[in-house]
């Protein structure tokens, strides 16, 4: 059993058993004993929070207890002394040194945070073996998924977890990794891509991305699919077909767990269609959905999904009116049930953003504009020009009184010069 | 390329060949003529008395009534003034006509007719003007209606208030 025991509670998670070892054992395979390896102890204890701690990992554990105190240790050198005199681990206590100088040039503005993170840094560098520990929230790199999922699924604050990879802190993790390890650049870089995740709070990204992406198979949390758990992409328009026929068409067929698990797990490029829908109008809103749930369809069906169909119909109603014409208005709700009947959302998709017919409504409602506008102004010109046309009679009235006495005149001279020379 | 305009100079006080030749014209034969047409003078500017008054009483901005009374004030001078000059270019003559109550009921009635004319005609300018502005304004709103009922209340909305989808975009 000491063997077991030794084999299963290893500290190096190298050495540590797995189940092919424990198979193994089982079988009556004697395995070379893993001998305990003891930490360093130092030759005086670190006092610290009325504690004393006689190795690095001790105090680091003490620390990651106490975060609101442990900063004050390391600003004020006595860390660097204990680790150089009482541990005599000169590299370490080097290390120590720069991170605590590097800490110390961080703007006036920032010293709060610059210490939180030599904390952390800190903390890291005394125990190579322990998980992320950053404030209250503890995990190893491959951890955060399953971490984000019980944040989520507990409906916790997930503002720790966020503050964690919004500050780099995974990264400094495999900065101070002792060696090298050609897996951890793949993971710092997914990092990277997680936090320009998080940093975009539209649908189809945020904490619910990271989710997804780092729990490949956690079935989609959104309360429109949660009865039908789920986990492949291709399940997700049946299961919606199924919401379809019991929910309340005023309900939106997408929410941000729809969204980040298409935009996850669909092997498809949509983030035209995710930007769709964010859009600032609910018309553009609404098209962004069809479009992305339509995209769904096309690649992985089924053909026809009427439910859903009816339930984004119920919605085209802002679509609808985002045209002018009346008479195109009155053409679509004729044709929309039509297309919602078959099911097929691809085709209801291009039927209603169909960009020629929104040109020509657009081109159309603009002369219409312009002319109703020019129209008021005459009509008003009209209405309100009645002195202007009275001037204007009397005008014109006055010229022709003179234009006709003229025209008599000459007449008359002339035919009496006619009587005299004829 | 901006060329400078060549301007030539006229000297101040000189005035233009053409004009020179019309003063010495006039001051050579308008004095001969003047006396060689003496009757016609004095019967024109006593029988059309009534147009120099139009002239002087008419206040509106245009001073149009003179010339429709001067105009009827002719043609009620002109059978008077073919008697002058092809029955006796006389001053006898003239003054004779000009002392005949019916002669001059006849060149002041026409020049009445002149204010008749001056002062009715632009009423019925205006009624006609009414007319025409009625029937267009008939069929401004018939087009505003028609534009409603294809592209609703929001075609009669000022730019500011609403734009069109296309520039929401």
């Amino acid at each position: 059993m000491i063997e077991l025991l030794r084999g299963l509670l290893c500290d190096d998670p190298h050495e540590r058993w797995s189940v092919n070892d424990l198979e193994l054992w089982s079988n009556g395979r004697r395995l070379s004993p893993l001998q305990p390896r003891q930490e360093k102890r130092a030759v005086r204890g670190f006092a610290f929070a009325g504690e004393e701690y006689n190795t690095c990992r001790e105090l680091a554990f003490a620390m990651s207890l106490n975060w609101d105190k442990a900063h004050v240790p390391m600003i004020d050198g006595s860390l660097e002394v204990w680790l150089r005199r009482g541990i005599d681990n000169k590299e370490l206590a080097d290390v120590v040194t720069t991170a605590i100088k590097n800490a110390r040039q961080a703007p006036a503005a920032d010293v709060k945070l610059a210490e939180e993170l030599l904390v952390t840094r800190i903390l890291m560098l005394l125990d190579t073996l322990a998980p992320i520990r950053y404030k209250g929230f503890s995990a190893l790199p491959l951890g955060f998924g399953p971490a984000l999922a019980v944040i989520m699924g507990t409906k916790s604050d997930p503002k720790l977890f966020a503050e964690c990879l919004l500050r780099d802190v995974p990264h400094i993790w495999f900065e101070t990794r002792p060696e090298y390890d050609p897996a951890n650049s793949q993971i710092d870089n997914l990092f990277k891509d997680l936090k320009a995740y998080m940093q975009q709070t539209a649908l189809g990204y945020g904490l619910e991305r990271l989710l997804y992406d780092l729990n490949e198979a956690l079935p989609c949390q959104s309360s429109l699919v949660a009865d039908s758990f789920v986990v492949e992409i291709g399940e997700l328009l049946p299961a919606l077909e199924q919401t379809a026929k019991r929910i309340d068409p005023r309900t939106m067929p997408m929410d941000r767990h729809i969204a980040a698990f298409i935009a996850c797990r669909f092997d498809f490029n949509v983030e035209r269609q995710i930007t769709a829908l964010n859009a600032a109008h609910q018309e553009r809103q609404i098209i962004g959905i069809l479009s992305l749930l339509g995209t769904v369809q096309w690649k992985l069906g089924p053909e026809s999904l009427p439910g859903l169909a009816s339930w984004m119909g119920a919605h085209l109603g802002s679509v609808v009116n985002g045209f002018h014409s009346r008479a195109k208005r009155r053409e679509m709700e004729k044709e929309l049930p039509k297309l919602v009947r078959a099911g097929n959302l691809p085709e209801l998709f291009s039927y209603v953003e169909n960009h020629d017919e929104r040109r020509r409504d657009d081109e159309g409602y603009l002369l219409a504009r312009a002319e109703f506008a020019a129209s008021s102004q005459e009509a008003n010109e009209i209405e309100t020009g009645t002195r202007r046309r009275t001037d204007q009679a009397m005008r014109y009235g006055h010229q022709a009184a003179g234009m006709i006495a003229m025209m008599l005149a000459l007449t008359v001279i002339s035919i009496l010069l006619l009587i005299r020379f004829l | 390329m901006a060329q400078k305009k060549q301007v030539r100079k006229v000297p101040q006080g000189a005035k233009p060949p053409g004009k020179l030749k019309v003063t010495l014209g006039l001051l050579i034969l308008g004095p001969p003529l003047f006396f060689f047409f003496l009757p016609t003078w004095v019967f024109l500017f006593l029988s059309m008395l009534p147009s120099v008054v139009a002239f002087v009483v008419d206040r509106t901005p245009y001073r149009y009534a003179w010339v429709s009374v001067a105009g009827l004030n002719l043609a009620g001078v002109a059978p008077y003034l073919m008697k002058l000059w092809f029955e006796g270019h006389s001053m006898s003559t003239a003054l004779k006509m000009l002392s005949n109550p019916f002669d001059l009921i006849v060149m002041v009635g026409a020049a009445g007719l002149g204010w008749v004319l001056h002062l009715s005609l632009p009423p019925v300018v205006g009624a006609w003007l009414d007319v025409t502005s009625q029937r267009r304004l008939t069929q401004l709103r018939a087009t505003q209606r028609k534009l409603l009922d294809e592209w609703g209340a929001e075609v009669a909305q000022p730019d500011s208030e609403e734009a069109p989808v296309s520039r929401r975009r």
